[in-house]
């Protein structure tokens, strides 16, 4: 009984698949383009950790910066010599600048060789084990 | 022009939010897709609150919405009226508009957001009970919300790469729904013609 169907419905689907080659050739490009996007998708969020980070920026505050790269925000306020953060007050690179009084560049530049740092400090706790 | 309102955020952060989503909805051009994904990485940095931040967005774009809504209400309709004397097509799309225009909203609050305001334009102008606009507006906007302060709170670090991957997961779900649409109307017309043959 349940064959029956299926060949009916089956034989239905050929004719219909000879008489509208486009519509199928559609439906099965609309399905290619799904999984395709989503596989892209997917590679793009288990790649995420070794992705490229966009560079320091002067909108980005400290906590930003550490969070985007894995870092305690603390760390790159001493070794950049940035104030340490107050609770509820995010300040960004531009603000700090300013308060300074000096070109954004040079506070961009701090925290990007900070980052350097730290990230060199972790990778050599990596290769060594250290805590 | 986006640098420079991407550090608004952490300063002005809520307020910013909310105005600038409430701008958008009426149709004018702001980067707040990228606001919004900046938005969740400081809140993944603890410059802003998850809830305030999704509040704000919320109550921006709800208002924006209604403001919308009540902009064609008053101006669209006129417009549409005159349009209608010189035929039917514009009669037959408005009657069909306020019987099933609720899917439109609701796909162009998320997955086709940038047709959003016209849409609402249109809704108004129909004219769509305001009540059923509300009613598909709201999650639409939640979900869009949701999508990208999620994207930008999971994965932050590059935004540009972030905002591709929010366009490829809605171009999945928008080539996935035609696809389930297309294949459903063929699995239809191949049962009725087999049905049909004796």
């Amino acid at each position: 009984m349940l064959s029956s169907v299926l060949v009916v419905k089956f034989s239905g689907m050929l004719s219909l698949l000879r008489r509208n080659p486009r519509l199928f050739a559609a439906f099965a490009a609309l399905v290619l383009v799904t999984f395709g996007l989503l596989g892209w998708a997917l590679v793009d969020v288990m790649n995420w950790d070794h992705a490229a980070r966009e560079p320091v920026a002067g909108w980005m505050t400290v906590g930003y910066v550490a969070e985007a790269w894995g870092l305690d925000p603390v760390e790159i306020d001493r070794i950049a010599g940035l104030p340490l953060p107050v609770e509820g007050v995010p300040f960004t690179l531009n603000q700090i600048a300013a308060d300074r009084g000096m070109p954004v560049a040079d506070v961009v530049k701090q925290v990007e060789d900070a980052v350097a740092q730290l990230l060199a400090q972790r990778e050599l706790d990596h290769l060594t084990g250290a805590p | 022009m986006t640098d420079w309102f991407l550090a608004l955020v952490p300063t002005y952060g809520l307020w910013l939010l909310a105005g600038c989503t409430y701008v958008a909805c009426l149709g004018i051009p702001l980067p707040s897709s990228v606001l919004m994904l900046a938005a969740g990485g400081f809140v993944a940095a603890g410059d802003l609150s998850l809830i305030g931040t999704i509040a704000a967005a919320a109550g921006g774009i709800i208002l924006g919405d209604q403001t919308g809504f009540l902009i064609g209400q008053r101006a669209g309709g006129r417009i549409l009226d005159r349009l209608g004397r010189t035929g039917g097509i514009v009669a037959r799309a408005r009657d069909l508009f306020t019987r099933r225009g609720g899917v439109a909203v609701f796909l162009t609050r998320w997955l086709l957001a940038p047709l959003g305001p016209a849409i609402t334009y249109i809704a108004a102008a129909a004219p769509m009970p305001w009540a059923r606009f509300t009613l598909c507006a709201v999650p639409g906007s939640l979900i869009w919300i949701g999508l990208y302060v999620g994207v930008g709170y999971s994965l932050m670090g590059n935004l540009a790469t972030a905002s591709t991957l929010v366009l490829k997961i809605l171009g999945a779900i928008l080539a996935g729904g035609a696809a389930v649409g297309l294949g459903w109307w063929l699995v239809h017309t191949a049962r009725a013609e087999s049905a049909n043959t004796p």
